[in-house]
């Protein structure tokens, strides 16, 4: 069920149960829409990079239609680098198109498990239409990697 | 005053009393007061397997999916430990078998404290029913203290 503008109504508007004064369109599926959310989750098994530029996280991208509102963007889970602490770096993209700023993580350590919880929201809704939304990633040195199957990537059209 | 999906109308169906205040005024204050609950956790830990908070969240939900979250610190007595975190309901783990939700170590100083947050949407919904939510946490070795709140909100 898709979201419809609501309809100015009129004096003594005919309230049909089809067509563009819609009961069924502007109220029952309106609602529907409101209680049940536009999201979308997608988990990454075991992406790793070398790259010391911006790459997309291999196996992690969600496609969502959007009705033009804005969306919540979470990242979470765990990532490690092989060498000792290590800048690494994560970017927004929707439709490859990078959105809001770099976020940079140090890992804690070689080998040693850091806990991810990235958020962004963006202040310019994606246009009504189906959007990808990936996160690229990238170490300033040797391997980057995500501990298997804790990387989610959130969609979730707010408001 | 809960939550009833509103029905498909059928042509110069009347609008009463009963269908405007269920379906249209219930149903949008349901949704600007979503059902929602927290709960504060702490505690220690010596557990090398996932378990539970002595703490939990209880929510009745509608049927609809919900949002975790939980925000806190972490610290352990011995340094650069591998430790795991994952949010469960009734008691069924929702992260991987292993790993669960998130890993990580704590630091090199033992003690130490040091920020968390995980985040997790169901992908099946729980029924609509009363539910309980726990946090569970495990430490390869050492004693592992996790400390924050738990917030649930069922919000789809």
């Amino acid at each position: 069920m898709a979201w419809t503008t609501p309809r100015t109504w009129a004096h003594d508007d005919l309230a049909a149960a089809s067509g563009a004064a819609s009961l069924n369109t502007h109220l029952s599926d309106n609602i529907n829409w409101l209680k049940s959310g536009n999201w979308a989750v997608d988990t990454a098994a075991t992406p790793s990079t070398t790259s010391t530029s911006a790459v997309a996280i291999t196996g992690l991208s969600v496609s969502l239609t959007t009705t033009g509102g804005n969306c919540l963007i979470v990242l979470v889970g765990s990532i490690r680098t092989t060498v000792g602490v290590t800048l690494t770096q994560f970017q927004w993209r929707i439709d490859t198109v990078q959105v809001g700023s770099t976020q940079q993580v140090h890992t804690v350590g070689a080998n040693l498990s850091t806990p991810l919880c990235l958020w962004y929201f963006t202040s310019t809704p994606p246009s009504a239409a189906s959007h990808t939304f990936t996160v690229y990633w990238q170490t300033a040195a040797n391997t980057l990697s995500a501990d298997a199957n804790t990387l989610r990537l959130f969609v979730w059209e707010t408001f | 005053m809960g939550w009833t999906a509103p029905p498909t109308f059928t042509y110069a169906q009347a609008m009463t009393v009963d269908i405007l205040n269920t379906y249209l005024r219930d149903n949008l204050n349901w949704l600007k007061t979503r059902p929602w609950t927290s709960a504060a956790i702490s505690g220690t830990t010596t557990s090398a397997a996932f378990a539970a908070a002595t703490a939990s969240a209880s929510l009745t939900s509608v049927g609809g999916n919900v949002v975790i979250v939980f925000q806190g610190y972490h610290s352990n007595t011995s340094a650069s430990v591998s430790c795991g975190i994952d949010f469960a309901i009734d008691g069924a783990r929702q992260g991987d078998a292993t790993n669960g939700l998130q890993l990580f170590h704590t630091h090199s100083t033992a003690t130490d404290n040091y920020p968390i947050t995980t985040f997790f949407i169901t992908s099946t919904p729980p029924s609509a029913a009363s539910h309980t939510y726990e946090v569970y946490r495990k430490t390869a070795s050492g004693t592992l203290t996790l400390t924050g709140t738990l917030y649930v909100v069922e919000w789809f």
